[in-house]
C-alpha cells in the first residue's frame, strides 16, 4: 500500500500533463454536469418548485354548496384545506377603454384576502399582489394575462353574468401552478378581493366555491377527486388535480429540458473518452516503468488496482474544482440563478447547483463511475505487460506495411506524403485517435443539431421569415389589411384566428387555428402530406393527430362553440406549441351559416429580411392609435434562451476536451514515433520536415476523426430530436440539421487545432538532436 | 591512394568536445574530451575503443547527429559544425549514410520503401530508386524479402538492409556504429564484405566498433578511450602513411 502511494506520488510529479488533463476532464464534466442540472432545473423544474414554493392544492373542487369544505377536509388523506373562495365567471370584452383587440377571453373571477393563502398562493410575477385599498384591483393568472395582452396598469373591462360591465386595474400577474394554463382549462383564472366579487355578481346564491384540498399523499389526488364527488353529490360542477396542472405547466418546457440533458449526456460521453485516452496515454508511456514494478514484486491485480485509485484520485481532485467552478459559474450567471430577480444567499446558491435534482445528486458518482471504468480498461492491460521490458529493436507493427506511395514525393512534400500516409497506415492506432476525436466532435455535432433545431422552430413560428409580428386590432378593421400590406418592410399579411375545439368524446381541448386563406395560404412548415389546398382542409401537429387519434390524410370530426365540422387532415406539421395540440386550416374554413365571412383575431405579419421588427411595430401602432397591439412572434418553447446558453457552454467545454483529446493524440504520436522521426533524419529529412510530418499526421487523424465524429453525429442528433419531438407531441420533423457551413467549420475547427496541438511538441522533437534521440532509445 | 587524396582530407575535426548533461542536474559525462581526426578520401577507419569510451558521441558529432560544445568539423574543407539542421539533412541526403547497431529502419514503412526513401528525399526518380533498391536488395540476397516488414526481418537481414539504405545514394561518406554489434558471426562477415565492397569503390567509411576483429578489416584503426584519442594505427604492417601524418598535423 504505501509502496503503491510512492509510486503514485512519484508518477505525478514526473507526469504532471496527463494528470492534469484527467483533472480537468473531470472538473469541467462535473461542473457540466451540475450546472446543466441546475439549468434543467430551472427551464422544467419551475413547476415543482413553484409548486411547493405555492402550498399548491392537490386537488380542486368546484361546488355550488358554500360550506363544502368541512366535509371535504374530514376526507382522509387531506391535510389542509383552502378555501372556500367564492367565485364567479366574467368576461375580459376591453382593455384600456377600447374593446379587446383579441377575441373576449372567458374569465373565472376568486375572491382572496390580500394576504397569502395557506393553500394555493399566487407567486408574482410582475406587478403586485390585491391591496385593500384598491377595490377596483385585479390580479390575473400568467397564461391568461399572455392570452389577454394585459400588463399591470392595465384597465380592463368585463362584462359580468349579467352582462353589465366593471372597470378593474391590473394590479400584478402571477403564476397559479397548481392549475392548468389558459387555454389548456378555460376559463382562465383571475383573483379580486371578496368585494369585488361582490359587485359582479351580488347574487350570492349564483356564486360558485372552490375548495383546494392539501393531501399528505399526492399521488392518492384521483381517489380523493372521486370521494369529493360522491361525499358532494351533484353539487360539484368541476374537479381538477395537481397532475392535470403538471401536464400543461410542463409540456412546453420538457423539449428544452429533453435537449438539455441530451448535451450532459455528450458532456459525459466525450469526457469519459478523454480520461479513458488519458489513463491509457499515461500508462503506454510507462511500459518499461510497469514492467520494473512487477518485476519488484508487484501483483497485476495490484498494478491494476493502483492505476485506478490513482485516476480517481484525480477524478476526486477535479470533482472538487468542478464543484467550485459550478457554484462561481451560478453566482456569476444570471440564468443560473435559483429564482429569477432575487439575489441569491450562498446557501441557495448551494442547493440551487447542488441540489437541483437526479442530475445533480448523480454529477460525481457518475465522473467517478466513468473514471474507473474508463481507467480501468488501460489498467487491466498494464496488468498484464511481461515483467520482462520488451526487448530493443524494431517495435511490432500492427500488420505487414504494405509499399507506400513514396513515388508522390518527386511532387509532393515529404511531411503530406510521409504524414498522411503515417496517419492512413497506423491502423489501428490511427482508428483509436480518429475515435477518441470523433466522440467530442459526435458531441459538439449533437450540441449544433440542438441548436439549428432551435433556430427552425424560431423560423417556423415566424413562417420562414427574418421576422414576423402578430396584430390585433379593436374596432373595425377594415383598413388595417390594406395599411399593413402597403409597409415596405412587411413580406407577407395573414388574417388568423384560434378557436377552441374539442374532439368527440374526449375532454381535453386543441386549437382550431385559423391562418391565411384558400386562395393565400399561410406557409407552414408541412413535414408530412400536403398544405392546405381547399376549403375544408387542414394540417395537424402530432399532438393533434394523437388527440384524435386520426393519421394525415383521414377526416377529423371537431366542435368548436358547439358547431361541429369536419375537416380533411391533409398534411402534419411542425407544431411546438401547445405540446402540437393545434389544428390548422384557412379562414374561409371556418365560414358557416351562422358566419358566412368569419373575422380574423388577429394578423400574422411576416417581414422582409433586415426589417427592424421595432421600427414596424412603433410605425403601425402609430398609424392606427391606440387600436392595435403589436407583438414580435417567437417560437413558443419555454427555456430556449437557456438551452442556447447550454450548448454554447457545451460547445466551449467540448472544445477543450477536444483540445485535450488532440494534446494527447499529438503526445502519443509523437512519442510512438520519436524514433521513426530521428530515423528519418539521419537520412536527410529536415527538422521543418519532420515537424510538418508529425502535424500533417496528426491533423489527418484528426480529419478522420472530425469526419466520422460529423457523419455519425448529424444522423444520430436527428433521431435523438425526432424521438423527443415525437414524444413531446411536436412530431418527427422537428430536428434541423446543422447548416453544411457549420458542420464544415467545426471539422476545419478540429483538424487546425489538432495541427495547433501537434505544433509545439513536434517542434521540440524535432529540434531535438536525433543522436540523441537514437542513443536514448 | 594517391597523395592528393589524403592531402584533402574529406573529413577533418579539430578539438572537438561533448559533455552530456543527464536530465535534471544530474551529473555531467564528459564523452568526448578533444579530438582531433582527419579522414582522408577513401579511407576506412575504424574508431574502437571500450564502452562509454565516447565512440558513439563523437560519430554522431561527425555525423552532424548532435552538435559539439567546441571545436570544428569541415567536410571538404568547408566548415559543416556551424550548419543549420536543415543544411546538415541536406547533407545527409546526397552525401552522408548511416547505420546504426540496431533500430535502423522506419517501421511502418516495407524494406524496399526504407531504401528508396533516401534516394527520394535526394531527388532521384521513382524509377532510378526503384532501380537501386533492386540491384542493393540483390546484391544483398534479400531480393525476395523487399516488401516485408522491419519487424518481419532476422537482425542480420535488417542490418543488411540498414546496410542498403544508408548506401542508396552511393555516399561518398559512410558512418557505421557498430553495425555487427548485434549480428551473429556469419550476418557480421556479410555485412563487413558488404562494407569493404563499398569501400573498394574508393568511399570512405567511419566505422564503429569494439570488436577488434572487425576493426581487422579496415585500413586504419583510431582507439578511443575516455574522450580522447589513444592510438592511431594503420592495420597493415606499413607504418601509417606520411600523408595522415600530415593530416593529423594539420589537425593538431
Ligand atoms: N544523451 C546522453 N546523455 C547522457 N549521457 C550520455 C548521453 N549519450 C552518451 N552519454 C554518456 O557518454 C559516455 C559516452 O557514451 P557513448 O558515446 O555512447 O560511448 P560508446 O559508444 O563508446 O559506448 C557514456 O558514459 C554515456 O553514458
Ligand atoms: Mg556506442
Amino acid at each position: 500500500m504505501r509502496a503503491a502511494l510512492r509510486w503514485i506520488r512519484a508518477d505525478l510529479a514526473s507526469h504532471r500533463l496527463p494528470a492534469l488533463l484527467v483533472v480537468l476532464a473531470t472538473a469541467g464534466v462535473s461542473a457540466a454536469l451540475l450546472l446543466a442540472g441546475a439549468l434543467l432545473n430551472n427551464v422544467t423544474g419551475p413547476w415543482q418548485r413553484q409548486f411547493a414554493r405555492a402550498d399548491g392544492a392537490h386537488v380542486w373542487i368546484e361546488t355550488r354548496t358554500d360550506h363544502a369544505d368541512t366535509a371535504l377536509a374530514r376526507l382522509p388523506g387531506v391535510t389542509a384545506v383552502g378555501g372556500p373562495y367564492d367565485t364567479t365567471t366574467a368576461t375580459l370584452t376591453g382593455r384600456n377603454g377600447r374593446p379587446a383587440t383579441g377575441p373576449e377571453l372567458p374569465l373565472s373571477l376568486r375572491a382572496t384576502d390580500p394576504g397569502p393563502p395557506a393553500v394555493s398562493a399566487p407567486l408574482p410575477v410582475a406587478g403586485g399582489p390585491l391591496d385593500a385599498a384598491r377595490p377596483d384591483g385585479i390580479v390575473l393568472e400568467h397564461s391568461l394575462a399572455s392570452a389577454a395582452w394585459a400588463r399591470p396598469g392595465d384597465r380592463l373591462t368585463l362584462r359580468g353574468p349579467d352582462g353589465r360591465s366593471h372597470t378593474l386595474t391590473v394590479l400584478g400577474i402571477a403564476d397559479s401552478p397548481d392549475r392548468a394554463r389558459y387555454p389548456d382549462l378555460r376559463p382562465g383564472l383571475a383573483w379580486v378581493l371578496p368585494g369585488t366579487l361582490g359587485t359582479v355578481q351580488p347574487t350570492a346564491a349564483l356564486r360558485g366555491h372552490a375548495v383546494g384540498l392539501r393531501l399528505a399523499h399526492p399521488a392518492d389526488a384521483d381517489y380523493t377527486a372521486q370521494r369529493a364527488v360522491t361525499t358532494l353529490g351533484g353539487d360539484v360542477t368541476r374537479v381538477a388535480t395537481w397532475t392535470d396542472a403538471r401536464d400543461s405547466h410542463e409540456r412546453e418546457s420538457r423539449p428544452a429540458g429533453l435537449l438539455l440533458g441530451l448535451c450532459g449526456l455528450a458532456a459525459l460521453a466525450a469526457a469519459a473518452l478523454a480520461v479513458a485516452g488519458a489513463a491509457a496515454g499515461r500508462i503506454s508511456s510507462r511500459l518499461g516503468d510497469i514492467a520494473t514494478l512487477k518485476a519488484l514484486g508487484f501483483t497485476p491485480a495490484g498494478i491494476a488496482r493502483m492505476f485506478v485509485a490513482q485516476h480517481l484520485l484525480l477524478a476526486a481532485a477535479g470533482l472538487l474544482i468542478g464543484g467550485a467552478g459550478a457554484l462561481t459559474a451560478a453566482a456569476l450567471l444570471p440564468a443560473l440563478a435559483p429564482d429569477p430577480g432575487v439575489t441569491a444567499t450562498p446557501w441557495a446558491l448551494a442547493r440551487a447547483v447542488f441540489g437541483s435534482g437526479p442530475l445533480a445528486l448523480l454529477a460525481a458518482p457518475a465522473c467517478l463511475v466513468t473514471v474507473a471504468a474508463a481507467s480501468a480498461l488501460p489498467a487491466l492491460r498494464a496488468a498484464r505487460i511481461p515483467a520482462v521490458p520488451p526487448a530493443d529493436g524494431e517495435p511490432a507493427q500492427d500488420r505487414p506495411p504494405r509499399p507506400a506511395r513514396l513515388a508522390l514525393l518527386r511532387r509532393l512534400p515529404p511531411a503530406l506524403v510521409l504524414g498522411v500516409r503515417g496517419a492512413v497506415r497506423g491502423r489501428g492506432r490511427t482508428a483509436t485517435a480518429a475515435l477518441r476525436i470523433a466522440v467530442p466532435v459526435l458531441a459538439c455535432t449533437l450540441a449544433l443539431t440542438a441548436w439549428s433545431t432551435l433556430d427552425g422552430l424560431g423560423r417556423t413560428a415566424t413562417a420562414g421569415s427574418a421576422a414576423a409580428l402578430t396584430v390585433r386590432a379593436a374596432g373595425p378593421d377594415d383598413p388595417l389589411p390594406a395599411a399593413l400590406a402597403a409597409d415596405p418592410a412587411v413580406s407577407g399579411v395573414h388574417p388568423g384566428a384560434d378557436r377552441e375545439a374539442l374532439a368527440p368524446g374526449q375532454s381535453a381541448t386543441f386549437t382550431l387555428r385559423a391562418l391565411g386563406t384558400t386562395d393565400r395560404p399561410y406557409p407552414f412548415d408541412v413535414v408530412e402530406g400536403r398544405p392546405v389546398h381547399a376549403v375544408g382542409e387542414a394540417v395537424a401537429g402530432q399532438g393533434a393527430l394523437d388527440l384524435l387519434g386520426i393519421r394525415v390524410g383521414q377526416w377529423a370530426r371537431v366542435t368548436t362553440d358547439g358547431t361541429p365540422r369536419i375537416l380533411h387532415v391533409v398534411g402534419r406539421v411542425v407544431e411546438p406549441d401547445r405540446g402540437g395540440r393545434i389544428v390548422s386550416t384557412g379562414l374561409d374554413t371556418l365560414a358557416d351559416a351562422t358566419t358566412p365571412d368569419p373575422r380574423p383575431d388577429y394578423w400574422a405579419v411576416t417581414l422582409r429580411p433586415g426589417a427592424d421588427a421595432d421600427e414596424v411595430s412603433t410605425g403601425l401602432a402609430a398609424a392606427f392609435p391606440g387600436r392595435l397591439d403589436v407583438r414580435p412572434t417567437t417560437a413558443p418553447f419555454a427555456g430556449l434562451a437557456t438551452v442556447r446558453a447550454a450548448v454554447v457552454g457545451l460547445v466551449a467545454l467540448l472544445a477543450l476536451i477536444t483540445l485535450a483529446e488532440l494534446l494527447t493524440v499529438a503526445a502519443v504520436a509523437l512519442r510512438a514515433h520519436r524514433r521513426d522521426l530521428a530515423l528519418l533524419r539521419t537520412i536527410g529529412v529536415t527538422p521543418r520536415q519532420a515537424m510538418a510530418l508529425v502535424v500533417t499526421r496528426c491533423a489527418t487523424v484528426a480529419l478522420l476523426g472530425g469526419l466520422l465524429g460529423a457523419a455519425l453525429g448529424v444522423p444520430l442528433a436527428l433521431a435523438l430530436i425526432d424521438a423527443q419531438g415525437a414524444a413531446t407531441g411536436v412530431g418527427a420533423g422537428l430536428a434541423h440539421p446543422p447548416s453544411a457551413a457549420a458542420l464544415t467549420t467545426l471539422v476545419t475547427a478540429a483538424v487546425l487545432a489538432a495541427a495547433a496541438a501537434a505544433a509545439l511538441p513536434a517542434l521540440r522533437a524535432a529540434r531535438e538532436p536525433a543522436g540523441e534521440v537514437l542513443h536514448r532509445i | 591512394m594517391t597523395d592528393q587524396d589524403t592531402a584533402v582530407p574529406v573529413l577533418r575535426a579539430t578539438g572537438l568536445v561533448k559533455t552530456h548533461r543527464a536530465a535534471r542536474g544530474g551529473a555531467e559525462v564528459r564523452a568526448v574530451r578533444g579530438v582531433d581526426l582527419g579522414v582522408g578520401r577513401g579511407d576506412f577507419v575504424a574508431v574502437t575503443g571500450p564502452s562509454g569510451a565516447g565512440k558513439s558521441t563523437l560519430l554522431h558529432l561527425l555525423a552532424g547527429l548532435r552538435r559539439p560544445d567546441a571545436g570544428e568539423i569541415h567536410l571538404d574543407g568547408r566548415r559543416v559544425d556551424t550548419l543549420r539542421e536543415a543544411d546538415w539533412a541536406v547533407l545527409r541526403r546526397r552525401r552522408i549514410g548511416i547505420v546504426f547497431q540496431t533500430g535502423n529502419l522506419v517501421s511502418d514503412l516495407t524494406v524496399a520503401d526504407n531504401i528508396e526513401l533516401p534516394a527520394l528525399l535526394a531527388g532521384h526518380s521513382a524509377r532510378a530508386a526503384r532501380e537501386r533498391r533492386e540491384e542493393l536488395l540483390t546484391d544483398l540476397g534479400l531480393a525476395d524479402r523487399a516488401d516485408a516488414a522491419p519487424a518481419a526481418l532476422s537482425g542480420g537481414e535488417r542490418q543488411r538492409a540498414a546496410l542498403a539504405r544508408a548506401l542508396v545514394n552511393d555516399p561518398d561518406l559512410l558512418f557505421a556504429d557498430e553495425p555487427t554489434g548485434s549480428l551473429d558471426s556469419r550476418s557480421a562477415r556479410e555485412v563487413l564484405a558488404l562494407l569493404t565492397r563499398h569501400h573498394a569503390k574508393g568511399r570512405t567509411i567511419v566505422l564503429v566498433t569494439h570488436d577488434a576483429r572487425v576493426a581487422g578489416s579496415a585500413d586504419r584503426v583510431v582507439s578511443l578511450f575516455d574522450g580522447l584519442i589513444t592510438d592511431d594505427a594503420r592495420v597493415d604492417d606499413t607504418p601509417p602513411a606520411r600523408g595522415i601524418r600530415d593530416v593529423l598535423d594539420l589537425g593538431g
